[in-house]
């Protein structure tokens, strides 16, 4: 059956992530308790007494047992409902959706930076090579060692202080404007993007390497197949592979690099949300974010495996 | 400003421990950048007002954009936050009596105010008349006691603060009288917009209080735009049209926006995208660069707690012990060491400028004399001192490892344990009877708001112990007074805690606020370093340029 194999992946990966969504959630749930203090006396502040926090505890229904505590929210979530933030009291499932979109516009648009300038930049650096081939190691190198948050507040500096060319910080909506919302992010995306073109350019120009010493491009070129039709028919096809591996990493890792990106940025995304969260020990929040997190890195996985499909027949077949 | 007002502070500070780590590389690549491009037009470095010069402006019209580091505690007024985050619920809530940003009283909801008899126990108000609230219903004084005793029973962190209240009753239909338990010399005060129970709520409101959560219901110059605004990033607060001064209004809307990291709040302030923020000292130079008005005033009284009893360090209990550590520590080196322009030597409880601060008096550097106690008190090789202290008001534990450093001096050796996770959990640290000394800010405009925040059980007094007779004594027959009077019995009593050496004071610090050129009529002094935009009157209100 023509798809089949579309199924059994997405299938499959619906399968691995429950048992990863578990997990991780347990794994939040138990490592929080670890951690000194309770929202009791995060809310309490200066006047934290023993009584006080028990009084509140009891209120706020956090004296239960760790187990019962983590049943009680999971019992929840497979109802659909994530529960609601400790301190504000709002939902925390509108308090995620409210800020997913921002979240996913970094990480998209990320992705997509990655990939253009990174295989574009792997492909002229296997082609003419020299000094942009070491030009491109000098930026991987960079790419690679720069703290994310350090380049963003240097760009910060330079192009919207000095030049005042982009927004500072911020963010506003595709839907409110299309245009602020181009602008909001292209000094956000620019810092997280650095690491994954340099990876993902570094990636691309040795699989090219390679591909272009295959046997099989040698005797193309003999029987006079020209170089544009090898380059997009063989090349290219057979050096996507690495390329899309190493993107679903850089995509995960920019999931990451939002936590530091959203705050020096000032972005309302989920990053930040986690950030304020687990400051302000507020688990309901802090279990929702690494739910959807968790979410999203399942969605990238299952993206990699379709593009594997799609290059790849043997991954279809098998 | 009430004695509360450090909460929010160290509010702001709980809210965004973990991003200092990045604020200080951060504000260095600012700082390092912009002095590489040669800076601005020089800072005026002004304190206490933002003055009216210069160019540039915020853009947006009549949207005025303000940065706050962390989000609402709360959007209902009994229960949000004081200090700078009372501009949360001020907005929208108006107290009955405001305070400037110069630090005067003048009528608000409450056209007059006094006390009743003699002794400050009985305070009573005349209420404004024609105010309405946001659905149209008009305020009398029935609603007002209503508000004020949701306020005492709701369970925020802001009623410790307003004294004991006996009752709250409405003689007539515009005049409200509170009857206080003890004296309460700062009964206006507490009625302000920073104290909570002075910002009225409308009787929809108190029937339905999760409600405020989303919808304000106060009678203040703006309105809370929930559907504009976005949890824990931006707030967005509506002109008022019912308001009862319209000419006061300077904005159709205001945004306050959670920005916590202080390299970027000087970001959005160098590009426009806020007109005031609070600053930090990583950035205060390359603000000033930047040609923003930088305002500060005295605020956190830093102390070295020490119980004079059930001290798990035995020798603390020798008052000599105490009066060495308060004479070995070099304040003004202390000072100069933790940052010279927002950091100054202090000796005493209260801040100068504070009523009860008496000129002259308490401790100076002696290191000779604190040896000799020393040795007095069979200390003369000196021991060690666990001192538990916290990282969130106190970034990088700056202040606390100078201060610990300072006791080396006469052979105390400060084992210092930093708690990093909250103010909630550095307080239990504090009274869990492990640490014989504690390093933590007071804060206070007079001994009646430094008193109730330092003698009662709980961060000040960890052991629970019983405030000293003498001290309660002067206290008492001063909350009782007025005018110079009362001055001298509160500097008595400072006086007499200082010489108990159980708080020991090290240095006060100076938050920083950044006004944009764009902004007008900014004030702030030593009464009110936290500022809101909006006033009863035109005169008394922010302005864009």
């Amino acid at each position: 059956m023509r798809g089949g194999w579309l199924v059994r992946i997405i299938g499959i990966r619906i399968l691995t992530a429950i048992p990863l969504v578990l997990l991780v959630s347990f794994i939040i749930f138990a490592l929080e308790s670890f951690v000194p203090g309770n929202p009791a006396e995060t809310i309490l502040g200066q006047n934290a007494t023993p009584q006080n926090v028990a009084a509140l505890d009891h209120q706020l229904g956090l004296n239960r047992s760790f187990l019962v505590g983590f049943w009680t929210w999971l019992t929840g979530v497979v109802h659909g409902n994530l529960g609601t933030s400790i301190l504000s009291g709002e939902s925390v499932s509108s308090l995620l959706d409210g800020r997913l979109g921002v979240t996913l516009s970094l990480v998209i648009c990320s992705v997509l930076v990655s990939a253009v300038v990174g295989v574009g930049l792997g492909l002229l650096s296997a082609y003419r090579g020299g000094w942009l081939g070491t030009a491109l190691d000098v930026v991987s190198l960079a790419g690679l060692a720069l703290p994310t948050f350090l380049v963003g507040t240097v760009l910060v500096v330079l192009l919207a202080v000095r030049a005042k060319v982009f927004p500072a910080t911020g963010y506003v909506t595709l839907a409110q404007s299309p245009v602020a919302w181009f602008e909001h992010l292209v000094l956000p995306v620019c810092s997280l993007s650095l690491l994954g073109v340099a990876s993902v350019a570094k990636q691309a120009r040795d699989s090219i390497l390679e591909a272009l010493e295959a046997d099989y491009i040698a005797m193309l070129r003999g029987n006079g197949m020209s170089e544009r039709e090898i380059l997009a028919k063989h090349v290219l096809r057979n050096a996507a592979m690495p390329v899309i591996t190493v993107l679903g990493l850089v995509a995960i890792g920019t999931l990451g690099g939002t936590v530091f990106i959203e705050s020096v940025f000032v972005l309302p995304g989920l990053g930040s949300l986690a950030t304020q969260s687990t400051v302000d020990h507020d688990l309901p929040v802090i279990l929702g974010v690494g739910l959807y997190f968790t979410v999203l890195v399942v969605c990238i996985n299952l993206l990699v495996d379709i593009g594997y499909g799609l290059l790849n027949p043997r991954v279809k077949t098998r | 400003m009430s004695a509360l007002a450090g909460c929010a502070r160290l509010e702001r500070a709980r809210r965004h421990a973990v991003k200092y780590a990045l604020a200080a590389a951060g504000a260095a690549v600012s700082v390092i950048t912009l002095a590489a491009c040669g800076g601005g037009s020089g800072g005026s470095g002004t304190t206490g007002t933002a003055a009216s010069s210069g160019g540039g402006g915020a853009k947006g019209g009549s949207t005025l954009s303000i940065q706050f580091a962390g989000p609402p505690i709360s959007l209902n007024p009994a229960l949000g936050g004081n200090g700078g985050s009372s501009v949360f619920t001020s907005l929208d809530y108006d107290p009955l009596i405001y305070l400037t940003g110069t630090g005067r009283l003048v009528p608000d909801l409450a056209t007059s105010w006094h006390y009743v008899g003699q002794g400050h126990k009985a305070f009573e108000m005349t209420l404004r008349r024609g105010v309405k609230f946001t659905d149209g219903t008009t305020m009398t004084a029935k609603n007002a006691v209503a508000s004020m005793e949701y306020f005492l029973k709701a369970g925020g962190g802001l009623v410790g603060g307003v004294g004991q209240i006996a009752s709250i009753t409405a003689p007539d239909s515009h005049t409200v009288l509170v009857r206080y338990k003890t004296a309460n010399p700062d009964a206006a005060l507490t009625m302000d917009q920073y104290s909570g129970i002075g910002q009225i709520i409308g009787p929809k409101g108190l029937a339905a209080p999760k409600s405020l959560l989303t919808k304000s219901d106060g009678t203040g110059q703006y309105t809370y735009d929930n559907a504009a605004s976005v949890a824990n990033s931006t707030y967005v607060y509506k002109k008022n049209p019912g308001y009862f001064n319209p000419s006061a209004s300077q904005f159709s809307q205001v945004q306050v926006k959670v920005i916590g990291q202080p390299s970027a709040v000087l970001s959005a302030l160098q590009t426009n995208q806020v007109a005031f923020a609070g600053g930090s000292p990583t950035t205060e130079s390359a603000a000033k660069s930047a040609g923003l008005t930088v305002l500060k005033e005295p605020f956190f009284d830093w102390e070295l707690i020490i119980p004079p009893q059930k001290n798990p360090v035995k020798a603390l209990e020798n008052i000599k012990v105490r009066q060495a550590i308060a004479y070995a520590l070099n304040r003004p080196a202390i000072a100069r060491a933790i940052g010279a322009s927002t950091t100054q030597p202090s000796g005493q409880v209260i801040s100068p400028g504070g009523n009860g601060y008496a000129a002259g008096a308490g401790y100076r550097y002696d290191l000779s004399k604190a040896k000799q106690l020393m040795a007095q008190a069979g200390y003369a090789h000196g021991f060690s001192l666990p001192v538990v202290t916290e990282s969130l008001i106190d970034v990088n534990t700056t202040i606390s490892q100078a201060i610990t450093q300072g006791l080396a001096a006469i052979g105390i050796k400060a084992k210092l344990a930093v708690i990093s996770t909250g103010i909630g959990q550095f307080s239990a640290a504090a009274q869990s009877g492990k640490y014989g000394a504690v390093i933590f800010p007071s804060a206070g405009t007079d001994m009646y708001q430094v008193a109730n925040q330092v003698l009662p059980p709980g961060i000040f007094n960890p052991a629970h112990l019983p405030p000293p007779a003498n001290v309660m004594a002067a206290l008492n027959r001063a909350y009782a007074l007025s005018g110079s009077a009362q001055t001298a019995l509160y500097r008595k009593a400072a006086m007499e805690l200082d010489a108990t050496a159980t708080l020991v004071p090290v240095v006060f610090t100076e938050p920083l606020n950044y006004v944009s050129r764009s902004l007008e009529n900014v004030h702030e002094s030593f009464m009110n370093p936290n500022p809101v935009p909006e006033a009863p009157t035109a005169a008394l209100s922010w302005k864009l340029k």
